[in-house]
């Protein structure tokens, strides 16, 4: 035989053999094995090897449970979401932060006939509680982020300020003596698509109003209203803050920040994860975030959560995979990966206890309020109210019409 | 030797005559249908559907996410821009790939490289291009503001992507840069089939460099233009990429056209119905022009 020949004989028989054990573990596996699909999102390039030692970890220890794990983006994780949903391919197992659509639908199933007993008891309540809808949790948390005042240390030097701003009329003073001084934006505001909801958050919060209030859509309250025009003086009037608010999104402003060249910004927890590697120089503080003179101190907090379509045929397994990927260990490395914060009372005490920034981000997480996800037509209030903010921002409409617009929108008598 | 070949010919069509053609172009025909039809019917049930938050599919609701889309207040808007967008890319592109043709048909030196570089834009990934832009047109870090700068044609950095007076004019630069490769190839390969003897009788009969390029190279390319015109008005109209790096359609829907438009009341506010009545229109609208294409284009081989 040639040596060609020779070559073909060993490709046929490697190929063959192949095969022949993929048809093997394919008998093997029909028997007894279950397996579901586990679909996460992606908060960093860490979250996909840490997902994926995990679930090989937890195979090992399960060899008759198979995990399909997808690790999809922020971007098109909804897109996904949904398009699998319509083609009746649901996810056993999403990781996910808006859920009230598939609430409507009737798709998720009662967390509690998921989640074990000794988890449940591990998740703090409030947070738990946080994602019932009409009294029934579908959705177990996963992680939380609460958002505090980043200040640049030396910017604050520089103009001579001694202590971050609590209440809303130091901030505006503080803001005009750094624009003065230290001739740089004193103030990062976003008003885009990307997280404008965040920064309608911050201003509607600090003034002790919000989005509902009472279960009914409040967006013009009169709060509300105080509040942005509190922040459209600031862009408008005091020009302390970047100049654009419409044309920058947080990540950009984050990196102004990074790069010495902003005084302060209002963002989440998991922003010095991030420091640490971009800018490993710079001088910030953290402080809770300044409100207005005489309202009580809160925050935005954002939470994302685990949920299990009622489509699975695999709730055993999945209360396993749950079991094992809460296990201290394992959560604990993830939140440290990502920058957030538990939502286990275990790994909340050992992580607040083993750094005083988290231990005060966690302190914070407790007076924080949310967005109104409990509600389906959340998504599209939130881009009515960040164009009519944006609206405001670029001069086309005064604060209290703007509101009444979106107001109306939510209503439905547009 | 000619009647031969012919009824060789003869002889191989009778070989694949009746129902065996059919079976030869099924496969094709299998995956045009599943990869076409298919997801077009889809989207025509969807326009006509009730389709909640989640994407489930809940059957036929009474034209609503049409009259929800007309009801729309930002439509006039995205359409004015789409027409903008369309007209100026494809019209600019157009122009200037005619002179860069012009000029790569001289022989010069470097021309070879000059022709090769031209395909640059093309052959990248438009997200790249878009990015690339986005970062030039930067107000923080954007090279643009700091080349003006240096120069001291500006004092203060300019917020070029903030107003869509500015930023529109980008993104159809952007877009244009992006069209001119394949306008300038489509149209060389024009000037090349132009025979030179042509121009030698012109020049006998004492025309000059402007009634040469009007009497001759512009109806000799006249195939070409509409070729590539037709093209691009379908490929510019459906781009998606330059705009949603860019600017993403915003502030306020000022730079959306129809694509970005859709794409934002499908995966954002999660009106996959409204977002399918209005891929309809844009279909029927690209159907029409792939139409035109086909018909111009058989017409050029009768």
């Amino acid at each position: 035989m040639s040596r060609r020949g020779w070559t073909r004989l060993v490709v046929l028989v490697l190929v063959t053999a192949v095969l022949a054990s993929f048809s093997l573990t394919g008998c093997s596996t029909a028997s007894a094995k279950s397996s579901f699909t586990f679909l996460a999102a992606q908060y960093s390039t860490a979250t996909e090897p840490f997902l994926k030692d995990l679930v090989a970890r937890f195979e090992k220890e399960n060899p008759n449970i198979t995990v399909n794990l997808q690790v999809v983006g922020w971007d098109v994780i909804n897109q996904r979401v949904n398009t699998l949903i319509s083609t009746n391919q649901a996810p056993d197992l999403l990781n996910i932060d808006l859920f009230s659509a598939y609430v409507n639908d009737n798709l998720l199933m009662d967390a509690s006939k998921v989640i074990s007993p000794a988890l449940k008891a591990n998740i703090y309540e409030s947070l738990y509680a946080g994602n019932a809808i009409k009294g029934t949790t579908y959705a177990i948390p996963l992680l939380s982020s609460v958002r505090s005042l980043y200040y640049n240390k030396d910017i604050f030097a520089t103009a001579g300020i001694a202590t971050p701003p609590k209440t809303w009329s130091e901030l505006r003073a503080d803001c005009k003596l750094i624009k003065e001084k230290a001739a740089v934006d004193a103030y990062g505001i976003e008003m885009t698509n990307f997280e404008g909801e965040a920064f309608f958050s911050y201003f509607a919060f600090g003034n002790g109003g919000g989005w509902k209030k009472d279960g009914k859509w409040a967006l013009n309250s009169a709060e509300n209203i105080e509040a942005f025009t509190f922040m459209n003086d600031l862009v408008n009037t005091d020009k302390t803050t970047n100049a654009q608010p419409t044309a920058i999104n947080r990540d950009e402003l984050q990196k102004v920040f990074a790069a010495g060249k902003l005084g302060m910004m209002m963002t989440a927890n998991f922003f010095p994860t991030i420091l640490k590697t971009d800018a490993p120089n710079l001088n910030y503080g953290v402080a809770p975030m300044p409100c207005n003179d005489g309202k009580p101190q809160t925050s935005l907090f954002v939470q994302d959560s685990l949920m299990v379509f009622k489509s699975t045929k695999s709730v055993p397994a999945i209360t396993k995979f749950l079991d094992f990927f809460y296990k201290d260990a394992n959560y604990q490395t993830f939140l440290t990966n990502e920058g957030f914060l538990p939502v286990t009372k275990t790994v909340g005490t050992a992580m607040a206890a083993s750094d005083p920034m988290t231990a005060e981000f966690i302190k914070e997480l407790q007076s924080a309020q949310t967005y109104p996800v409990d509600d389906t037509r959340y998504p599209e209030i939130k881009f009515a109210a960040i164009a009519a903010l944006q609206k405001v921002l670029l001069g086309q409409m005064s604060v209290t019409d703007a509101l009444n617009e979106v107001q109306a929108t939510a209503d439905g008598t547009t | 030797m000619e009647p031969l070949t012919r009824m060789a010919q003869r002889k191989r069509r009778g070989r694949f005559s009746g129902l065996s053609v059919y079976l030869w172009i099924l496969p094709s025909l299998l995956l045009i249908v599943a990869i076409i039809f298919v997801p077009v019917f889809e989207l025509f049930r969807t326009s006509f559907s009730e389709v909640t938050r989640s994407g489930l599919v809940k059957g036929w609701n009474d034209f609503q996410n049409y009259l929800d889309l007309f009801r729309e207040e930002n439509l006039l808007l995205v359409l004015r821009n789409t027409l903008v967008w369309t007209v100026v890319v494809v019209g600019v592109a157009t122009v200037l790939s005619m002179g860069i043709a012009l000029l790569l048909n001289r022989r010069f030196f470097g021309r070879r490289v000059v022709r090769s570089v031209i395909i640059f834009p093309w052959a990248t990934s438009l997200i790249i291009t878009a990015s690339v832009w986005k970062w030039i047109f930067d107000y923080n870090y954007g090279t643009l503001n700091l080349i003006l700068k240096f120069f001291h044609l500006i004092g203060a950095n300019v917020y070029w992507l903030a107003q869509p007076s500015s930023s529109f004019p980008v993104l159809l630069w952007a877009g244009i840069f992006d069209t001119i490769p394949f306008t300038t190839i489509v149209i060389l390969a024009g000037l090349q089939s132009i025979p030179d003897v042509l121009y030698e009788s012109a020049d006998i009969d004492g025309a000059g460099g402007y009634r040469k390029f009007a009497h001759i190279t512009l109806p000799m390319l006249k195939q070409p233009l509409t070729v590539c015109t037709v093209l691009n008005i379908i490929y510019v109209f459906n781009s998606f990429p330059i705009i949603w790096t860019i600017t993403r359609g915003d502030p306020l829907n000022q730079t959306d056209t129809v694509v970005t438009y859709l794409y934002k009341l499908a995966f954002q506010v999660n009106k996959m119905g409204q977002a399918a009545s209005i891929s309809v229109l844009s279909f029927l609208f690209l159907l029409f022009f792939s139409i035109l294409y086909v018909t111009l284009t058989q017409e050029r081989k009768k």
